[in-house]
């Protein structure tokens, strides 16, 4: 196990490098220039232009620049310093990414366990009238756009009772709502998933034979069904957490929530290169760790993966004793 | 004879956006200890549905059902659990059956661990490798998942499992129609030696003429839903009287090319079992129909002392004076 983890480190420096190129790639063919903008839009002289241009060394080929940018990172762990603020990158991350993340695991949370919880119900009781309710917002829940859903939300519970703030991220009052907006429209697709998944597995055979053998209904969901189904909700929580992580720029922009979402948004209309491949390259990592871990989990849940992860690290070991062996002999 | 088990009228109904699907229509048989009952009929004619509605899997819909003398049609939740010790079914399908995240040790042990049959982890230990012996599993297996094994294997697992609580009472659903001939032979042999040592009685499912013929002591005939026939073994092979019981004898394949065959082919396909219109089911492909046929429900009739017809015109047909 430890030597598949330590195999799925490794692959990340690829990785990585990839998404480096990618995002510098994307800002390079990206119209606009940040020298304009940064000399104060086109009514700006040429020569305050050509200054700002050959300060922060746009003029330079695209390879030099990558290759400083990688030197820099590698040698410095420096990802940059934004263009405008002057500020470097890594700072405003890490004050910005832990936010995002609160909001984006309190979320996956509430989500998942609202959302697997009414999947199995939903599911043990296929067309009944709790499965129609379920069904009803569930449909909700997916088709609501999150800034309706929000202000709807801000105008009865902050407006109206009072109860809840309407923006801001101090204290746990604050994330109540953002975090609800997004977890139930995160459930909503949960749900469907956990419902088509379990029905499918509470029809196979082995369940009638759990049941024959005298297992009690209970056990008979959670052990023998639940963990056969939840193979592809596991998958399902995974993609919408990474796509969290990415920021929920709506949610952020509503609730005034300084996230990695807005951030990134903010830079790229500012053209500003350094914060949109920093913070791009932050959010890669943040998928990489995120992806790793619903393979763990699927490992955790399905003991055949998890022999396949071991046996992975024992054929290398065969295959690199084999040659050795023949030396030998 | 000695009653052990008895079903009367048992009736299995499902509700369909079509109308009422009779799965099962008023099946009455019994049967005594160590025997075997087989039942037969086509795909689709209601054989699983009676097994699994007998041991409770699915609710009856109505009838009665007696286990060893007591009454369990309508078993409390407590009841229905206790019968798993004694009544086990065998499963047609031994890639579906088994839960794939289970290793075979896991398998064979849950219902010894449901019914805290065993005291400590060396008893449990024990229990399983003896069951594993019992049915030919090498002891290697023991920590195997099922996807790892071959069709045969499988089966003698889900047969292992079966036998775990010692049941009398084993329904066995098709047990071997998944499996390639060689290892239904090995199979079919090992449950009839189980049989003769732990004097258990079997419900034998198939549509498979030939095994059912060296398996049971009884075989019961059923076409959409309901009986059509049932006798011994060697009497239904020697006479069928029942037309679509000839006509299901007449398709057995034979080894000799050189014999004649006289195949009854039966016109038609078997017909919708959604509210079945009343009088005979098999009449609308029987040769012999008549207007009765189409109007009153054939009864259950014994045309010779343990040998029950339920068809109108058997007497003609048979030239059965």
């Amino acid at each position: 196990m430890g030597r598949y983890v330590l195999k799925r480190l490794l692959q990340l420096i690829p990785v990585l490098i990839g998404v480096m190129l990618l995002a510098f790639l994307l800002n390079e063919i990206a119209p606009g220039d940040p020298a304009t903008l940064l000399a104060g839009g086109e009514s700006a002289t040429p020569e305050k232009i050509a200054q700002i241009r050959a300060e922060l060394k746009l003029d330079d080929p695209f390879i030099l620049r990558f290759g400083d940018y990688v030197k820099k990172l590698v040698t410095e762990g420096n990802i940059g310093v934004s263009y405008k603020t002057k500020q470097p990158v890594a700072a405003e991350v890490a004050h910005r990414f832990p936010q995002t993340f609160k909001m984006a695991a309190i979320s996956a949370i509430l989500a998942s366990i609202i959302g697997i919880a009414l999947g199995i119900i939903s599911a043990i009781k296929q067309y009944s009238f709790l499965d129609n309710i379920i069904a009803m917002f569930s449909l909700l829940g997916v088709s609501m756009p999150v800034f309706w859903s929000s202000l709807l939300l801000i105008l009865f519970f902050a407006i109206n009772l009072k109860w809840l703030p309407s923006s801001g991220f101090s204290t746990w009052k604050h994330w109540i709502l953002p975090c609800v907006v997004i977890g139930t429209s995160m459930a909503a697709s949960i749900v469907r998933m956990t419902r088509s998944s379990m029905l499918e597995v509470i029809r196979q055979d082995y369940i009638r034979t759990a049941r024959a053998k005298g297992q009690v209904e209970r056990v008979v969901i959670s052990k023998h069904a639940l963990k056969n189904a939840l193979i592809p909700v596991v998958t399902n929580i995974g993609m919408h957490f990474g796509v969290l992580l990415g920021g929920a720029v709506i949610i952020e922009t509503i609730f005034v929530i300084p996230g990695i979402g807005k951030y990134i948004t903010d830079a790229i209309r500012n053209r500003d290169y350094p914060v949109v491949q920093g913070s791009v390259l932050v959010l890669a990592l943040a998928n990489s760790f995120v992806n790793l871990g619903v393979d763990l989990l699927y490992a955790a849940i399905d003991p055949r993966i998890r022999t396949q992860y071991r046996n992975m690290g024992k054929m290398k070991k065969k295959k690199a004793a084999l040659p050795l062996g023949g030396k030998a002999a | 004879m000695n009653k052990f088990l008895e079903v009367k009228n048992l009736k299995k109904y499902y509700e369909t956006s079509r109308g009422v699907l009779h799965a099962v229509d008023s099946v009455s048989f019994s049967l005594a200890k160590g025997e075997t009952l087989g039942v037969v009929g086509e795909s689709g004619c209601g054989k699983s549905t009676l097994g699994q509605t007998i041991l409770h899997l699915r609710k009856p819909t109505d009838g009665e059902i007696y286990f060893n003398g007591e009454d369990i049609s309508n078993p409390s939740k407590k009841k229905r659990h206790d019968l798993c010790r004694d009544m086990q079914i065998i499963f047609q399908d031994p890639f579906s059956s088994l839960n794939p995240r289970m290793t075979v040790k896991q398998i064979i042990s849950e219902p010894l661990k449901i019914f805290n049959a065993v005291k400590n982890k060396a008893e449990l230990d024990e229990r399983v490798a003896k069951l594993m012996e019992t049915v030919g599993l090498a002891k290697r297996f023991v920590n195997t998942y099922p996807h790892e094994l071959d069709g045969g294997r499988r089966q003698r697992i889900g047969i292992a499992r079966a036998l775990a609580l010692e049941p009398s009472f084993i329904v066995c659903d098709e047990p071997v129609s998944a499996l390639d001939v060689s290892i239904q032979a090995q199979v079919l042999n090992l449950m009839q030696d189980l049989q003769e040592q732990l004097n258990l009685t079997y419900i034998f499912i198939t549509h498979d003429l030939s095994v059912v013929k060296h398996i049971s002591n009884n075989i019961m005939v059923m076409y959409l839903g309901v009986v059509v026939e049932r006798t011994s073994s060697q009497g239904l092979f020697a006479a069928p009287l029942h037309p679509y019981t000839k006509a299901l004898l007449s398709a057995i394949p034979h080894s000799d090319i050189d014999v004649p065959r006289d195949r009854i082919l039966l016109r038609g396909e078997i017909s919708s079992p959604i509210e079945p219109p009343p009088g005979c089911r098999f009449a609308k492909r029987c040769n012999y129909a008549t207007e009765k046929c189409f109007a009153e429900d054939p009864v259950m009739e014994e045309i010779y002392p343990g040998h029950e017809v339920a068809c109108h015109h058997v007497k003609e047909i048979n030239a059965i004076p």
